[in-house]
């Protein structure tokens, strides 16, 4: 197996356990899913380095379709997870702080805190 | 002794409390495993305590709650509804994509490559008669192949029809059920948890049909809405919907003929298709109104494959009858006999209306070869000036590889054009495959989301949007820059 083809299949390996892990987007999920997400990132810029330097194979070009299918999905999970979140958020705005004159939920203010994990 | 009877009364009462809170601990383990159930929550509240005015405190039992979240439960029935769609749209897709071979093994392709080459024989031999029989023989082969991939796509545009009247019949089904359920609610069973299980069960099953919304009332009642705005079920009674095909009159119909599209009418009779947008049933109404009338036409459109069979045979028409199929003869030296020369007959035939003008959403499936003409009616003769004896089947053969516009259709060849056609087919089919894929995650992602929620703490839930929004930046931006550096590869890949 060459460089390239070692790099990508860690950089898919790393994007399709992120998948995983965004089927419950916690915030503490989301923590290991960046993680995941810059290994591979550092995985595909090394590996497309080299391969202007080498030839390369058209299963090579198959499994690289594969990965922008599966970082896709990645997108496509965080932006539902923020659908719901940000729809809580308008959920617990007007619960909180009504509505404004417009009919939208209303702003409120965060108050700072300190979170110690062990 | 009356406190010794009040502290027996306190202790009784309280006992009572934790009895019914571990009925609901109980219930709560046992549906661990229903459809549709949800924790629930034996609340708990103190009694006023005042020893010198009698008021023995305690604690009783108060209203059970679940955990049930209205938010998280229309997010899951909004991603099963999509996933609906998605997997309806592969299945017929897929049973339209087999209808369309672009290896040149069999079907349009392969009759057109065989067309060709008889064309090419007979230019070689024009008057061979073997040559001749051969360019009908594979003529008869190109209408059969039009009419097969079309019955073929007839064929899943009924299987559509037929699905989307048992789509409805399965949604109003689940309505009859949930009215059921309302009624037994609002006859005085609003607290029972297993019938609360069977209502968000039937809603979910619901989901993945069509695209509805779901409210609990104060009456304990569901009212269930199409796409937020049509009633469907409203307390104890069910508006139940219906499907038509009917042919649109406004504007009127450019290819009257065309095949009818299908409408969903709600139950007072107002046609309420456009909201229908997503489930099964919204598939289906997309299936069957804008993917197959790209191929067999509609009132607006003729069609991909009517329109590549009519252009087809009418450029083989017009070259066949421009051209003759003998020479004039000349009278003799006395002025008697001779004869104009004879020119040639249409190869192809089709449905036409009564004025004769082209049935034009009914080419593909009614193409078949003239049946007056016999081999030697072919016309082989290129008038001229000059004449070329075997002008009209090179002039035929090069439809493969066009010289000219009027060879062409949509600017390409008609290999090409079907290729494309097919490609169209295949590429919907990957694209509705890989929504699938999406939308299987993001249903189990929004299931877990509903899973995981407990009710509302508005402190912590405050904290988790910041913590999420923070999170969800850096992960946002890892994306974007994945799906760069992968497009980037890839175009190395391609051009390199």
């Amino acid at each position: 197996m060459s460089d390239m083809e070692e790099r990508l299949a860690k950089a898919r390996a790393a994007v399709e356990q992120s998948c995983q892990l965004l089927l419950t987007p916690f915030p503490d999920v989301l923590d290991q899913s960046t993680r995941l997400l810059s290994q591979a990132i550092g995985e595909l810029s090394a590996g497309r380095d080299s391969i202007q330097t080498q030839s390369t194979s058209s299963s090579t070009l198959l499994e690289f379709r594969i990965l922008q299918s599966r970082i896709r999905l990645a997108g496509r999970l965080l932006e539902t997870a923020a659908s719901h979140y940000y729809g809580w958020d308008r959920v617990l705005r007007s619960m909180v702080a009504g509505y404004t004159s417009d009919g939208q939920a209303a702003a409120i203010s965060h108050g700072g805190r300190l979170t110690v994990e062990a | 002794m009356s406190s010794v009877l009040s502290a027996l009364h306190v202790a009784s009462g309280t006992l009572a409390a934790f009895d019914q809170s571990l009925v609901v601990t109980e219930n709560n383990v046992a549906n661990a495993s229903t459809p549709g159930f949800v924790e629930q929550t034996q609340t708990l509240s103190a009694m006023p305590f005042d020893a010198s005015g009698g008021m023995t405190g305690g604690v009783r039992a108060g209203e059970v709650v679940d955990a049930r979240d209205q938010f998280d439960e229309q997010a899951v029935w909004q991603q099963s509804s999509l996933l609906g769609q998605a997997q309806q749209e592969v299945n017929t897709l897929t049973d339209l994509q087999t209808n369309f071979d672009i290896t040149g093994a069999s079907g349009i392709s392969k009759a057109l490559n065989d067309f060709y080459s008889s064309l090419s024989a007979w230019g070689q031999t024009p008057t061979d008669p073997t040559a001749r029989q051969n360019v009908l023989d594979k003529a008869g082969d190109v209408a059969n192949a039009f009419q097969q991939t079309a019955s073929g796509v007839a064929q899943v545009t009924g299987d559509t029809n037929s699905q989307l009247q048992q789509t409805v019949a399965q949604v109003n089904h689940l309505l009859g059920q949930l009215q059921a359920y309302n009624t037994q609610i609002l006859g005085g069973d609003h607290d029972d948890s297993g019938l609360q299980a069977q209502v968000y069960s039937t809603i979910e099953q619901l989901s993945q049909y069509v695209n509805i919304s779901a409210s609990p009332q104060s009456d304990g009642s569901i009212t269930v809405l199409l796409d937020g705005q049509t009633p469907l079920l409203i307390g104890g009674d069910a508006y139940p919907i219906s499907c038509q095909l009917t042919q649109p009159q406004n504007p009127a119909p450019t290819y009257p003929n065309g095949p009818p599209v299908a409408q969903i009418l709600s139950s007072s009779g107002a046609d309420v298709t456009s909201t229908v947008t997503s489930g099964q049933l919204g598939g289906l109404l997309n299936l069957r109104n804008n993917v197959l009338p790209g191929f067999m036409g509609s009132a607006t459109q003729p069609g991909s494959l009517n329109a590549m069979a009519q252009q087809f045979a009418d450029t083989v028409n017009n070259i066949l009858t421009s051209g003759n199929i003998s020479d004039a003869i000349a009278p003799d030296a006395d002025g008697n006999g001779g004869s104009p020369a004879v020119t040639g007959i249409p190869l192809f035939v089709y449905d036409t209306n009564a004025d004769g003008t082209p049935n034009t959403t009914d080419i593909a499936q009614s193409l078949a070869v003239n049946p007056d003409i016999t081999a030697s009616q072919l016309a082989a003769i290129e008038p001229g000036p000059p004449e070329v004896a075997n002008g009209v089947p090179l002039a035929l053969a090069n439809l493969a590889n066009p010289q000219s516009s009027a060879a062409e259709i949509d600017g390409m060849s008609y290999t090409q054009y079907y290729a494309n056609m097919a490609a169209t087919a295949g590429t919907d089919l990957q694209n509705a495959t890989d929504e699938q894929t999406v939308r299987q995650s993001s249903v189990a992602q929004a299931q877990n989301l509903r899973q995981q929620q407990t009710g509302v703490n508005l402190d912590a839930e405050a904290m988790t949007l910041v913590e999420f929004q923070r999170a969800y930046e850096a992960n946002a931006r890892m994306i974007t820059v994945l799906d760069q550096i992968t497009e980037d590869t890839i175009n190395i890949l391609t051009t390199s």
